[in-house]
């Protein structure tokens, strides 16, 4: 490694979590061998988290320490003659280590200790502390390097905390954390790295670096999963499939109409997966429950009333402009007539840009099938659901991620009916619909915008 | 291959590959490189295979020829409108005011209401004349142009291309300059047909009112010929001016240097408050689009990007394995066993507690007091160096009849405690129990696991099998 770069030896007794740890920090769900059983890792292996070109921080998975109590009873036996430090008790083992073949797994555990700036020492909360863990940790201490006690599975091993606490402050190990790596929580990766600046004075400066570019890093990727979010909820909201008024029609469109919609919701969620780094057999199999509904443009509501007054005022300008061009062509002649006359133009024109397939649609006998509110509801809170799931899951969680959502105890954003009186009346920004304008791409982006920051605040909220 | 190509490549490049990142990226010169240099490299090597430079050459092409013919077909409209106006019959007169005011005002609304849509940038870019310049370059496309859609992502690209181009900054002033363009070109087409039909015809200038007096004119006419005057072209002196009013009488030669320079003066007021705004406009939209072009950059908070940014600059990098496996000998290997059915505890027996929670340690003395009550004393909680000793030495002095160890199921067995397990049943021939308390909370496949481990550690430990005994007890809490 380069000289720059800091390196931190990941051990802990066998089973503790600390491949998982391992990648839940580097968001890597393949990097090593996970298992529900001990001795799973059998060599050091390592990854790098890079911080710029020349900098870098390794963390090295080591296999769990089986048999500390063994281990320390040999290491207290050296030099019983003369005090010496730990240090030359690791030494003189390892020196010695062709004695021991049994040990041969505790040999690579303290070879990576020796040769790493910091420690984290993973510990399952679930467990009690025990002989063999206070053995643990009177060895790592002989190591002579900072130790940070990682306190994993918080979630279930909540009584243990005091008596860890209690024990590590005994052996005066005090800067520990929680990090559970299958509740992951992103504030308390950024607490490990803190503490390692607590540890190592002259890396602050580097590991603040560092802290910065996780926090962009993480920020950018919830960001960008939101905006896929609020993408989707676009393209559903303001779906609408043409249909002649027959019981026949309406039932062909409706399924189609569900099959888009879903297509769109999995495509969502494969660019959110990808996203995150998980993979795609973490998902529990939900289907988006469509239901249909006739939408029925309401000419008088006040949001529609609104939106066709701002459309009048700017095509009145707009066709006054083309009555100006008008005049242009004529030389003149017929300057002011022509304006007034563009003018009345420009507003039909806009009557017609908006309403006229509504009308025609009328007029035709025809009717619009689009989601209903509930389903938009659905396809809201279970994308929610899974953003939020996705932010507080460890890369080393196996659990499958299900992000079906009951119909009760959900708060939707405060402008939700405004948002879809909104977005259903622009059916032109669902590249769902087939007449999706490219050229209103930049309002359709300011929506998404929109609601892209109300996800992010809602989520960072909770 | 501009920065501004470039980065229009890059966003081909997206365009066809959708969603996220789908073509292999080649190897590219990563040491220190930047995203945004690595990006560029990809989609420049990508395009070999995309074909998606030449498109855009050809959309570009496209735009310019189109600007071209509309500029040309301005031209004319421009030449015709003076001569149709102005020279329709021999020997005509002109009325100055009223032919700069044709000349003029609309000039003057379009400039007024460019600036308008200039001002709020969405308008001008993402609105009608947008749309109108996409529909023209479409339909010319789809008429002119049938081969080149056979590119697998034409349409796409093309969207791509014309959206970046005509959207945004730089929609905004790609079309403030075609519209000061098309503006010039009528201008230009006027002049020089102005220049042509004074030079042929005989004119008279004359002006009229109905309403305005003489002094009026006179000062109207006088700010007009300030800037030309200034420049020192020939312009129109109060008498003339006087002497132009419908009605009044000249004489021949007056006529004729009447004639001369109001021909000046409305050609240098086409030249100096028609074209050259425009020119100059042209140029400063020019300027600014370049400006623009230049600084164009890429989303890089989009999905897409955030995507190929892993995979270009990696913030991970592996090490590799630094110490391997070099032997499997002495490892706790764990097989596949099922729970079997275990035998009845004997009557009598010394009991052994191993790692156990304080709740786990009050379940076990409960269920030696049940069992074995006379043997509670000897219950023993083993959990480090000193107690292991202990009980070795105290198992060769014993006279029990079995020997019941006590541990917990959701407890992973591991090499030390077979290690100890394995001393114990090497230190007396007295048949060993293994007693798994379970406190039922356990998802069924990890009781499954657990119990295959514990199983694999009493075969391991010379312990028999049937001799594994299940103790369910719901006291305790979850942990372990």
């Amino acid at each position: 490694m380069n000289k720059n770069s800091l390196s931190v030896a990941v051990v802990g007794h066998a089973n503790a979590g600390k491949t998982s740890l391992m990648r839940t920090l580097l968001r890597d769900t393949e990097f090593g061998d996970v298992a529900d059983q001990a001795g799973t890792t059998r060599h050091v292996e390592g990854s790098a988290l890079v911080i710029d070109e020349s900098n870098s921080l390794a963390l090295f998975d080591t296999p769990g320490l089986e048999d500390s109590i063994r281990l320390q009873h040999i290491l207290s036996r050296y030099f019983t003659d003369k005090s010496v430090d730990g240090i030359e008790r690791l030494h003189y083992f390892l020196a010695h280590i062709a004695d021991y073949p049994e040990f041969e797994q505790e040999a690579k555990v303290l070879r990576a200790l020796l040769s790493s700036d910091l420690i984290f020492y993973v510990i399952d909360l679930r467990e009690p502390v025990l002989g063999k863990y206070r053995d643990e940790l009177q060895i790592l201490s002989y190591a002579a390097k900072p130790i940070i006690p990682v306190l994993n599975f918080t979630a279930q091993g909540g009584d243990n905390l005091a008596q860890w606490k209690a024990q590590l402050a005994r052996l005066n190990f005090h800067a520990l954390v929680s990090f559970d790596n299958v509740h992951f929580n992103f504030s308390d990766e950024i607490k490990i790295y803190q503490k390692m600046q607590t540890l190592l004075a002259d890396k602050e400066s580097l590991l603040q670096k560092f802290i910065v570019q996780r926090q962009c890093q993480w920020e950018e990727r919830f960001h960008a999963a939101s905006e896929i979010v609020a993408n989707l909820f676009i393209e559903s909201a303001c779906v609408r499939f043409k249909t002649a008024n027959t019981d026949q029609e309406v039932e062909q469109t409706t399924l189609k109409l569900q099959q888009v919609v879903r297509k769109a919701e999995n495509r969502a969620v494969r660019q959110l997966l990808k996203l995150y780094q998980f993979r795609k057999e973490d998902l529990a199999n939900s289907q988006l429950p469509v239901e249909q509904d006739g939408w029925q443009l309401d000419l008088f509501s006040v949001d529609n009333l609104q939106e066709f007054g701002i459309k009048l005022t700017s095509d009145i300008a707009k066709g006054a402009g083309l009555g100006v061009a008008i005049d242009l062509v004529t030389a003149g002649m017929t300057l002011g007539a022509a304006a007034f006359t563009g003018g009345v133009a420009g507003a039909l024109w806009g009557v017609k840009k908006r309403y006229y397939e509504e009308i025609e649609a009328k007029i035709k006998g025809c009717r619009y099938i689009a989601l209903n509110d509930v389903t938009l509801q659905v396809l809201w809170l279970r994308q929610l659901k899974l953003l939020d799931l996705f932010q507080k899951r460890g890369h080393a969680s196996f659990d499958k991620i299900d992000y079906q959502v009951s119909n009760s105890g959900h708060l939707l954003p405060k402008n939700w009916s405004k948002w879809l009186r909104q977005l259903r009346s622009h059916p032109n920004w669902s590249s769902l619909n087939k007449n999706m304008r490219e050229a209103e791409d930049s309002k359709r982006q300011l929506f998404a915008d929109k609601i892209s920051s109300e996800i992010v605040n809602g989520l960072t909220k909770l | 291959m501009s920065l501004f190509q470039q980065r229009l490549l890059a966003e081909g490049v997206r365009t066809v590959e959708g969603d996220y990142p789908t073509l292999d990226s080649p190897s590219l010169g990563k040491a220190g490189a930047e995203f945004e240099t690595l990006l560029l490299q990809r989609a420049q090597h990508l395009d070999g295979q995309l074909q998606i430079s030449g498109l855009f050459s050809h959309f570009k092409a496209l735009t310019k020829k189109l600007f071209i013919l509309l500029s040309v077909l301005v031209l004319l409209l421009g030449a015709s409108s003076v001569q149709q106006l102005f020279f329709s019959e021999q020997g005509t007169q002109i009325n100055f005011f009223w032919a700069f005011v044709l000349f003029f005002i609309p000039n003057l609304f379009a400039l007024f209401f460019w600036l308008l849509l200039f001002l709020h940038p969405r308008l001008l870019s993402g609105g009608w004349l947008a749309r109108l310049s996409l529909f023209l370059l479409k339909t010319v496309e789809k008429r002119l142009n049938p081969q080149s859609t056979q590119h697998a992502h034409f349409w796409a690209l093309y969207r791509c291309y014309f959206k970046i181009n005509l959207s945004g900054a730089i929609g905004r002033y790609q079309l403030s300059y075609m519209t000061h363009l098309l503006w010039l070109s009528y201008f230009c087409g006027a002049t020089l047909m102005l220049v042509i039909m004074l030079a042929t015809h005989q004119v008279d200038f004359i002006w009229q009112t109905s309403i305005l007096s003489l002094n009026d004119f006179q000062g109207l006419t006088q700010l007009l010929a300030y800037i030309p005057d200034l420049l020192g072209l020939a312009v129109p002196t109060p008498e003339q001016i006087q002497q132009s009013h419908l009605g009044a009488v000249s004489g021949l030669v007056d006529a004729q240097n009447s004639r001369l320079v109001w021909s000046s003066l409305l050609i240098s007021s086409l030249l100096i408050y028609g074209l050259l705004p425009r020119f100059l406009l042209l140029l400063l939209m020019e300027f600014l689009l370049t400006k623009k072009k230049r600084k164009f950059s890429l989303n890089f908070s989009n999905p897409y990007y955030v995507q190929l940014r892993l995979q270009l600059v990696p913030n991970v990098t592996s090490l590799g394995i630094s110490d391997p496996d070099s032997s499997q000998k002495n490892a706790f290997a764990p097989g596949r066993y099922s729970a079997i059915a275990g035998a009845q505890l004997p009557s009598s027996f010394y009991p052994v507690a191993i790692e156990l929670s304080a709740a786990q340690l009050i379940e076990c003395t409960k269920h030696v007091t049940q069992y074995a009550p006379d043997n509670i004393k000897y219950l023993k909680h083993i959990c480090d160096f000193q107690s292991q000793q202990f009980l070795l030495n105290e198992l060769l002095t014993i006279e029990s009849q079995a020997i019941v160890l006590y541990v917990s199921l959701s407890r992973v067995p591991d090499r030390g405690l077979l290690a100890f397990i394995n001393s114990l049943t090497q230190v007396t021939a007295q048949p060993f129990y293994l007693l798994l308390m379970d406190n039922g909370q356990m998802q069924a496949a990890q009781a499954s696991q657990r119990h295959s481990d514990w199983y694999t550690l009493a075969a391991q430990a010379n312990i028999m099998l049937e001799n594994v005994i299940q103790f369910k007890s719901n006291q305790y809490p979850e942990g372990r």
